[in-house]
């Protein structure tokens, strides 16, 4: 006699696994519940599991607090339940398991879950926020050739944190609402890592730029790393902030942010027939060790730069 | 001497002045006219004390600043009009200018081209100097203690452009060069620097969306002669819509591999057929040579 018991997210992902010996098992809020569940909506007595001889089954504690069954709800009366059958009570899933039923030996390990909640411990946290601060640091330095203003550090500094603060109270609110769980730093450091990594692409970038002098794929490949940077931080926010399932989650992230990116793509596309005064042309210099691209002859430059002299009949309307 | 006109519509109107001579630094004659001209006197007579006609209203710089055609040049345009049959058609007026601008252009760069260039040592660096008297060059160096890097500049432009329209001002032909040196940049900043310094340089011709089409750009690392060097040069060009034969180009060149230290070499021409503007390439980017 018994039987295994598992708390899953509404994507069936295993959250808690109960392994029950005897032949009954109370759930609920209360304390002495066998399987005592977190969830506002669980009564404190909820439902009872029992271990017949012709497999599980269960029942409501009492009338008005139902136990789902997909769109059937379970009252006093006793259901049996197939091993591996998935019952809901209050917003909690429980999928109820034979002892002999093939399940994974297990939990399966949820590796980014477990990163962010070790990168979210008070001294990582620190150590993470000084690296931020000294990226933005070195940034803001580097792209300066006065002498350098530690006001205008902190301004820079100030205005990161801000919008990295807002970004996460956003989503905690968002998370609390949703999960009952704002899980703030978390929010907090998915934005500080996308801010990071696109300062990291703004600096690849500059080098692109640097050897090719293309406007256009300079901004292309900008717009592919906001895209990315966004989407990133989105499937991250979504991850801690609302249950969904994976394919969603994704959906929806990459969903919004390319949707974004293709919007700003088009309201550039939608200026490139403008004229201009002046050249349009990528001035960035970098030092020499960056180049990558071949250097020409004097020569060849002059046959090189022999097309820029072709103008199409639609130009020169 | 006196010259005629109706400024600003007011009416016939004689202005007083002193005649100063020719113009020694420009490209196109012109007689320096101590007196007044204001606009709506383009085109009246200057007369000297006997009546005759010695020039044609065409300029002010303000402050009794004038210049006038000389007389020459009208009379040569009286004699091309008489030896014409018939008047030129008014559909013609337009390749008539283009060809006039051509052959001028062709003129003028076939001269400075085949000028040796005198050359002067901005830093370590040979640069083209005064290439002929109808440049102006100065130089400038930053003296600001407070910068972290110094910056010595010279250029040189050219005094003489023509007037097409309100907007279309073309045959300018300016250069620049620009040393910049520190001991105190670290070299990402540098190079930062050189970036900002880079893309100050644009053409004098005002042109708008009817005259000229946007610029075609290309970016290419040249060879430089100078050790472990290299140039980073941007070029530009735009064609002229009604005079297609002509082109404002744009050069910017920066020099990199050498530690703290770069030149920026900066040349845009305005009016300039294809093979003039690279014939004047090629030329300028020969004068710029290391001089260590």
């Amino acid at each position: 006699m018994g039987f295994i018991v598992e708390v899953t997210s509404r994507s069936g992902r295993v959250i808690e696994r109960h392994r029950i010996n005897g032949a009954v098992a109370t759930l609920g809020r209360a304390f002495d519940n066998d399987v005592i569940i977190s969830d506002p909506y669980v009564d404190a007595h909820h439902a009872v599991i029992e271990a017949t001889e012709q497999g599980q089954q269960i029942r409501a504690t009492r009338a008005g607090i139902p136990v789902w069954s997909g769109r059937k709800t379970i009252d006093e009366t006793p259901v049996a339940l197939t091993s591996g059958e998935t019952v809901s009570l209050g917003r909690t899933h429980l999928r109820i398991y034979s002892l002999d039923h093939p399940v994974d030996s297990v939990l399966s390990f949820d590796r980014i879950e477990q990163l962010f909640s070790s990168m979210t411990s008070p001294s990582r946290l620190v150590l993470g926020l000084a690296g931020f601060v000294a990226l933005i640091a070195l940034d803001t330095y580097l792209r300066s050739y006065q002498t350098m203003e530690f006001s205008r550090l902190v301004q820079e500094l100030i205005s990161y944190l801000t919008m990295t603060l807002v970004w996460a109270t956003v989503w905690a609110v968002i998370a609390r609402i949703s999960r009952g769980e704002p899980r703030f730093l978390h929010h907090w450091l998915v934005a500080l890592i996308a801010v990071s990594l696109n300062q990291v692409g703004e600096f690849l970038l500059e080098v692109i730029a640097f050897n090719t002098g293309s406007l256009t794929a300079v901004q292309v490949i900008r717009y592919l790393i906001g895209g990315a940077c966004l989407a990133f931080a989105l499937t991250m926010n979504l991850r801690f902030a609302l249950r969904q399932t994976p394919v969603f989650r994704h959906a929806y992230a990459q969903g919004f942010a390319w949707l974004i990116i293709g919007y700003s793509v088009l309201t550039s596309w939608s200026f490139d027939d403008l004229f201009l005064l002046y050249p349009e042309f990528d001035a960035t210099v970098l030092p020499e060790t960056f180049r990558v691209a071949p250097t020409v002859s004097a020569e060849d430059f002059s046959t090189r730069t022999d097309s820029l002299y072709s103008f199409t009949t639609e130009e020169l309307k | 001497m006196y010259s005629l006109g109706n400024p600003y519509d007011l009416g016939q109107t004689i202005i007083p002045g002193t005649y100063n001579g020719l113009l020694e630094r420009s490209f196109y004659q012109k007689l320096l006219f101590s007196g007044s001209l204001n606009p709506g006197m383009s085109g009246g007579p200057a007369l000297n004390e006997v009546g005759e006609i010695i020039g044609v209203n065409v300029a002010t710089s303000g402050n009794q600043i004038s210049f006038l055609v000389p007389a020459k040049y009208l009379i040569a345009l009286k004699d091309q009009a008489m030896a014409r049959s018939e008047p030129l058609e008014a559909a013609a007026y337009q390749s008539e200018i283009e060809a006039q601008l051509y052959a001028d252009q062709e003129y003028k760069y076939a001269l400075l081209v085949n000028l040796d260039w005198p050359t002067q040592k901005l830093g370590e660096m040979n640069v083209a100097g005064e290439v002929s008297a109808y440049f102006k060059c100065w130089g400038d160096t930053n003296d600001d203690k407070e910068l972290l890097y110094r910056m010595t500049e010279s250029s040189c432009t050219s005094e003489d452009t023509i007037f097409l329209s309100g907007s279309l001002q073309t045959g300018a032909i300016d250069y620049q060069y620009g040393w910049v040196t520190s001991d105190q940049l670290q070299s990402l900043r540098f190079h930062r620097l050189l970036t900002d310094s880079y893309s100050r340089m644009f053409t004098r011709n005002p042109a708008g969306e009817e005259d000229v089409t946007n610029y075609h750009c290309s970016t290419e690392f040249v060879g430089a002669d100078a050790p472990e060097a290299v140039w980073r040069v941007v070029q530009c060009v735009r064609q002229y819509k009604k005079y297609p034969k002509l082109f404002d180009v744009l050069f910017l060149g920066v020099l990199l591999g050498k530690d703290h230290r770069s030149l920026s070499s900066h040349f845009a021409i305005s009016g300039v057929s294809k093979e003039n503007a690279q014939l004047f390439t090629r030329k300028y980017m020969g004068m710029t040579k290391w001089a260590s």
